[in-house]
């Protein structure tokens, strides 16, 4: 297993009173396990706020979970050494959303992208200046606009920089936070077949985040479903339309498909995320199940295998295969 | 390969503010005239001559000659030099401080921020004037000590400037991409951190040295600034006011170089803030 990550917990302080003692917890990542094999996608699909961006932030460690195990090609991520830590980095990177905030404005994207090669001392002079320009051409740039500064780009070219800088080090794994969302649909389609094409070159398994569940379904193999910090459905991609937690189907049925057969007309989701500084007990999305009875309101669902590579977290997958099933 | 477009550009958009450019005009011939002081000034500054006291101007002494006879013109050239020297290392010597501490406190947080953020504060209690008064008292006059009090005791404001500027910037996602490809804390900080920080440090910078100028003044001309015999346009104003009844121009020029100074330093302050508006950012 590449990546493995076992009950992990992140919960943010709300300061404020005497002398900022926090007074209440933002309750970002909740218990969330997952694993990724080596070149493949997974991917995670959730509302904003669910915690998605948190959870990517850990993966790669720029934050520190509170609890729980993050393990990559078998090394602790948690509690490794600084240097270990930056040996590992070389192999796990990150690819941000927004395509404005994650190049920094006053370098070259020449120096960009060369920058992960100078920090593990990869390469020196015109060597690592062919290579930066490898990996412009790669990312479908032309290598001459290495010399150029980032704000001469559009956003979907910004996007290609970042995915450049992201594969310099020819890492195992990418976490990828949004990379389409600040995209123009028709810019978002080049960038996810740039992804897709560099899986198969390279063999990079992605962990794709997006809140975009058509778009999640088209590069994933295989898709967790996040709502309110935790992980409440996980299947294989070409699963997806029998999906049986009810709120994936909510997520699915926000999706027009152009299939006339298809008979299924959920109402659309009401209400909003609950606060994640104070969870809902029981089931987190009882407040807005329409599935929901007594008990979920104070048991919290497992999450319980449906089917091969399949698990849900629901107390009432019977009722929801009733309503989907023709 | 151009390295420096975003200042290019800063450059270009400052050309726009024709006061400015004047400004810096001023200074840049101040600048040349403190270089040159020796040949400039024509005579020595404390060369007195007791036949030819308290002239008015004249084509032999420009600026007339003060109650030693000493020309006021080589005076005010070598004061030129001494008040830009003042200017310029004290402000550098501040900045350097400010932002170490404030990239420290910026960077770092927790407790290094809760220390340096205090620090600051107190600082700030104190009327910078009258502490610089009061060191100065203790150390003695000289330029050196003037260059290094003031230095030491003004640099709260840039570093308060550089610890928010680098809070804000540390959450970019820039700044994450480099730490998540394993960039070291030195790297972070002085690749990325500092030189989106640097442009309203300059500013500030810019009016810090008018400032600097302008508290070298008040002290020579309280007397706690330089000895005597050194020429500084305060004391040089000083010492013509006592003469006002009877040669008023001796205090003409110390005055006006000191208002078209402080003036050339505001407006290019002025006009590199204008010039790094936000609108401007890239």
């Amino acid at each position: 297993m590449l990546l493995e990550v076992e009950n992990v917990i992140k919960r943010f302080p709300v300061r404020g009173g005497f002398l900022g003692k926090p007074t209440a917890y933002v309750h970002a990542v909740n218990g969330v396990s997952l694993h990724v094999k080596g070149g493949e996608t997974l991917g995670i699909v959730g509302e904003s706020g669910c915690g998605k961006s948190t959870l990517a932030r850990l993966i790669v460690r720029l934050l520190a979970p509170d609890a729980g195990a993050i393990r990559f090609d078998g090394q602790d991520l948690v509690a490794c050494s600084r240097s270990a830590l930056r040996a590992i980095r070389r192999d796990l990177q990150i690819v941000f959303q927004d395509p404005f905030g994650s190049l920094n404005p006053r370098m070259t994207v020449g120096d960009i992208v060369a920058e992960p090669l100078v920090i593990h001392d990869i390469g020196a002079g015109g060597e690592r200046r062919r290579r930066v320009e490898e990996l412009l051409t790669l990312v479908g740039l032309s290598g001459d606009v290495a010399h150029r500064y980032p704000h001469e780009f559009s956003g979907g070219q910004r996007q290609r920089i970042g995915i450049a800088r992201a594969i310099a080090l020819q890492p195992k794994c990418i976490v990828a936070d949004e990379p389409v969302s600040a995209l123009d649909v028709s810019v978002q389609g080049e960038v996810l077949n740039l992804l897709m094409d560099l899986q198969r070159t390279l063999a990079i398994a992605y962990v794709f985040i997006a809140h975009d569940i058509k778009v999640v379904a088209q590069v994933s193999h295989r898709i967790a479903v996040m709502y309110l910090g935790q992980i409440v459905e996980e299947l294989p991609a070409e699963k997806l339309l029998e999906a049986r937690h009810p709120y994936t189907r909510a997520l699915l049925a926000a999706v027009p498909i152009a299939d006339p057969t298809r008979r299924e007309r959920a109402a659309p989701l009401g209400g909003d995320v609950p606060s994640p500084i104070t969870l809902p007990p029981g089931c987190p999305f009882h407040p807005r199940c329409k599935y929901r009875e007594a008990n979920c309101l104070t048991d919290p669902p497992a999450l319980l295998p449906q089917g091969p590579n399949h698990r849900a977290a629901c107390h009432y997958v019977d009722k929801v295969l009733a309503d989907i099933l023709p | 390969m151009t390295r420096e477009a975003y200042w290019v550009l800063v450059w270009r958009q400052f050309c726009k503010h024709k006061l400015a450019l004047a400004g810096l005009a001023v200074i840049g011939v101040m600048a040349i005239m403190a270089v040159l002081a020796a040949w400039v000034g024509r005579y020595s500054p404390t060369a007195y001559d007791l036949e030819a006291m308290l002239q008015p101007p004249s084509p032999a002494h420009w600026f007339g000659t003060d109650e030693l006879g000493r020309d006021v013109w080589a005076r005010m050239v070598h004061g030129t030099r001494v008040s830009l020297q003042i200017g310029f290392v004290a402000v550098g010597i501040y900045v350097a401080v400010g932002i170490l501490l404030g990239a420290l406190a910026g960077y770092y947080g927790g407790w290094v921020d809760l220390w340096i953020s205090r620090l600051i504060e107190v600082m700030y209690c104190f009327p910078t004037f009258f502490l610089i008064l009061a060191v100065l008292a203790f150390v003695g006059p000289s330029i050196y000590n003037i260059m290094i009090v003031i230095g030491l005791t003004s640099w709260p404001g840039i570093a308060r400037l550089v610890r928010g500027e680098f809070l804000k910037l540390r959450s970019q996602d820039f700044v994450q991409a480099s730490i998540a490809a394993g960039a070291g804390d030195i790297r972070v900080m002085f690749r990325h951190l500092l030189p989106n920080a640097l442009a309203p440090v300059l500013v500030s910078a810019t009016f810090g040295v008018a400032s600097a100028i302008l508290v070298e003044s008040s002290l020579s001309y309280l007397g706690f600034g330089v000895p005597p015999y050194v020429p500084t346009w305060g004391s040089i104003l000083s010492q013509a006011q006592e003469f006002m009844d009877i040669a008023w121009w001796l205090t003409l020029s110390p005055g006006l170089a000191i208002f078209i100074t402080i003036t050339a330093f505001n407006l290019v302050g002025e006009g590199l803030r204008d010039a790094i508006d936000p609108r401007l950012r890239v």
